[in-house]
């Protein structure tokens, strides 16, 4: 043996040397690794007083606390999935959405942006980044089906919606003042060449892409588009765009911001079901439309609960289902 | 020869070891399916536990704490039961629609599930701030005092001449107060009060009752104050003053940074470790 050693030893120390570099660095690398534990065969998430929550448990907890709604998202994606057609430009929004959202999350949060996006990815139940343009194109079929759903059930839901919030698209010229009640000798100059321009018969819409002081609705001719009774718009002008029935123009109306004289364009069906403004405040008006909707989609494709009565009584309460739907 | 390059693969292999992931039991179970769709006990887990990690680990791990240190008392019991009318009472009519988004089965879940814990947590913050009530309250010196606040220095040196005098300090201060918050009622006020800092650094000099006897500076406006202190020695109002030192976030928040360290808290799930150090950190083990 020590002949052996005597003999070699050269390479024995190399192989020592060898050996404790390759133990340092496994020590190196490993010093700040989370350990994991495990109970019985179970992980565990966290221990204090010495007691063990295991991922069960945990599991557990989280499902008292949100379980049905994170059953209900997954529930929605897999009903989508199979009943909602997708199309080339939906698939090609998808993608613009999701690179548009990287892109604002690295705007934010620089180069952490991964991390803090993946846990976001995560907690609507994807596994990685790249999972964003499937989430984007559940969106958007989610989107198209509701619309589809409230045009095909338009007896059901758009009498009430009429009556009570009487949806509209309007547009206006906007003469701005600082003091609407003390016009300047410049505002009031303005606003009489608004009038004058009015009354040489130009139109409108012409008055208010040239010279309304509203340059965002200005830019298309004066529209903003959708609005009903619950529309953030300052009370005057909300008051005065209601009382107002299909192509008529109110007399100028003080607000705020100074002078408007509003149009209403259209109240028709026809007109309103092209904005994306309308559907969205008939889902607000009807909140449980798009679940009940995604529930008789979900009865065509055959539900299992896999004997779970009480998770299907839970999420029956959850989307205002009632007995016999 | 052989054993010293199993020895080193399996160094090499250590090395190449990741951080801990947890993952639940039977995570390939289906839980519910939907045409030839199945939802898993996995993916569930997966997506709760990416919601709010850490927050459900924290709160979970002071309810195993507070159940440790405080009995659920018909008192606890009353005192929760009272918090729920006060709550159910300002919600109205939507109560019930929130209970359901929340996912409470029913009144009573919601008062097991969340205002028994709340309550297990007012009353150990109560008893720990008693425990510590010389150390916190030489912290926080909580006074009983009368306040009016002016705009001129000349009327705040007014007000103190009238009340030298004899006056009330309520009536004085309606003559002279500028401010809807200090009418001149008696109130108890610490540290953590939102006071300007003028009348913090007054507070924590008093050590009897007494009256400024020139104003007080906000050096951040032009406001005065005139400030009596009724009673400096908070002992003299301790059930008041425990109660009011108990509602101190930053009590509460020492207070577990404690009972964690006392309790050995571990994490073994990288996420929820990265969850926790971002928004708990102190409560984490002290390397």
């Amino acid at each position: 043996m020590l002949d052996t050693i005597k003999k070699h030893w050269f390479v024995i120390l190399v192989g020592i040397l060898f050996i404790s570099a390759s133990v340092y660095f496994a020590y190196d690398q490993t010093k700040d690794i989370l350990r994991g534990k495990k109970v019985d065969g179970k992980d565990v998430v966290f221990e204090i007083n010495g007691q063990n929550i295991t991922a069960d448990d945990f599991y557990e907890k989280l499902y008292d606390e949100m379980g049905i709604s994170a059953i209900y998202t997954l529930f929605e994606r897999a009903v989508i999935a199979q009943s909602a057609q997708s199309d080339k430009d939906l698939e090609s929004e998808a993608r613009i959405q999701a690179n548009s959202t990287i892109e604002n999350f690295k705007s934010y949060y620089g180069d952490s942006y991964e991390a803090v996006l993946l846990q976001a990815i995560r907690g609507v139940g994807y596994s990685k980044v790249s999972d964003l343009e499937t989430y984007f194109k559940h969106l958007l079929l989610l989107e198209k089906e509701t619309k589809n759903h409230f045009i095909t059930n338009s007896d059901t839901f758009y009498e009430e919606f009429f009556e009570k919030k009487s949806p509209r698209l309007v547009s206006h010229i906007l003469v701005a003042m600082d003091d609407p009640t003390k016009p300047t000798e410049q505002e009031q100059a303005r606003w009489d060449e608004v009038k004058e321009a009015l009354e040489s018969g130009k139109s409108f819409k012409e008055v208010a892409k040239e010279m309304s002081d509203d340059t965002g609705s200005a830019a298309n001719d004066g529209s903003i588009g959708y609005m009903d009774s619950t529309s953030s718009l300052v009370p005057e002008f909300l008051l005065a765009a209601l009382s107002l029935d299909e192509g008529e123009t109110s007399e100028w109306i003080r607000t705020t911001y100074g002078w408007h004289l509003i149009t209403v364009d259209s109240t028709s069906v026809e007109d309103l079901e092209k904005e994306d403004g309308f559907f969205s405040a008939l889902s607000t008006h009807f909140p449980n439309a798009q679940r009940q909707m995604v529930w008789a989609m979900a009865q065509e494709l055959n539900i299992d609960f896999k004997g779970n009565s009480e998770m299907e009584e839970q999420l029956k309460v959850f989307l205002k289902i009632t007995e016999g739907e | 020869m052989k054993k010293i390059l199993v020895l080193l693969t399996l160094i090499l292999t250590l090395a190449g070891c990741s951080d801990a992931s947890v993952r639940v039991s039977n995570r390939n179970e289906a839980v519910i399916s939907v045409g030839s769709t199945s939802i898993t006990r996995g993916q569930l887990f997966d997506m709760m536990i990416n919601q709010d990690p850490a927050g459900t680990v924290i709160t979970m791990a002071k309810e195993i704490i507070l159940a440790d240190k405080i009995e659920v008392t018909d008192e606890v019991r009353t005192k929760a039961r009272e918090t729920f009318e006060t709550i159910k009472e300002s919600f109205g009519e939507t109560f019930s629609d929130y209970l359901v988004q929340y996912g409470y089965k029913d009144e009573q879940d919601y008062i097991d599930k969340a205002l028994i814990p709340f309550t297990l947590q007012e009353f150990a913050t109560e008893a720990y701030v008693r425990e510590n009530f010389e150390r916190l309250s030489a912290e926080y010196y909580p006074r009983q005092v009368r306040i009016l606040q002016t705009t001129k220095e000349e009327d705040a040196k007014a007000a103190i001449a009238e009340i030298q005098d004899g006056a009330n300090f309520e009536d004085t201060a309606k003559k002279y107060s500028t401010s809807t918050t200090y009418k001149g009622e008696m109130e108890l006020v610490h540290k953590a009060s939102g006071k300007p800092t003028a009348i913090n650094t007054y507070l924590s000099t008093v050590r009897q009752p007494t009256l400024t006897s020139t104003p007080i500076k906000d050096d951040t406006n032009t406001l005065y104050y005139v400030v009596q202190v009724i009673e400096a020695n908070p002992e003299r109002f301790l059930d008041e003053a425990v109660k009011s030192l108990s509602a101190i976030a930053a009590i509460s928040d020492e207070m577990f940074v404690k009972y964690f360290e006392e309790a050995n808290f571990q994490i073994y799930d990288i996420d929820v470790y990265a969850g926790v150090k971002e928004s708990f950190a102190k409560f984490l083990p002290k390397k």
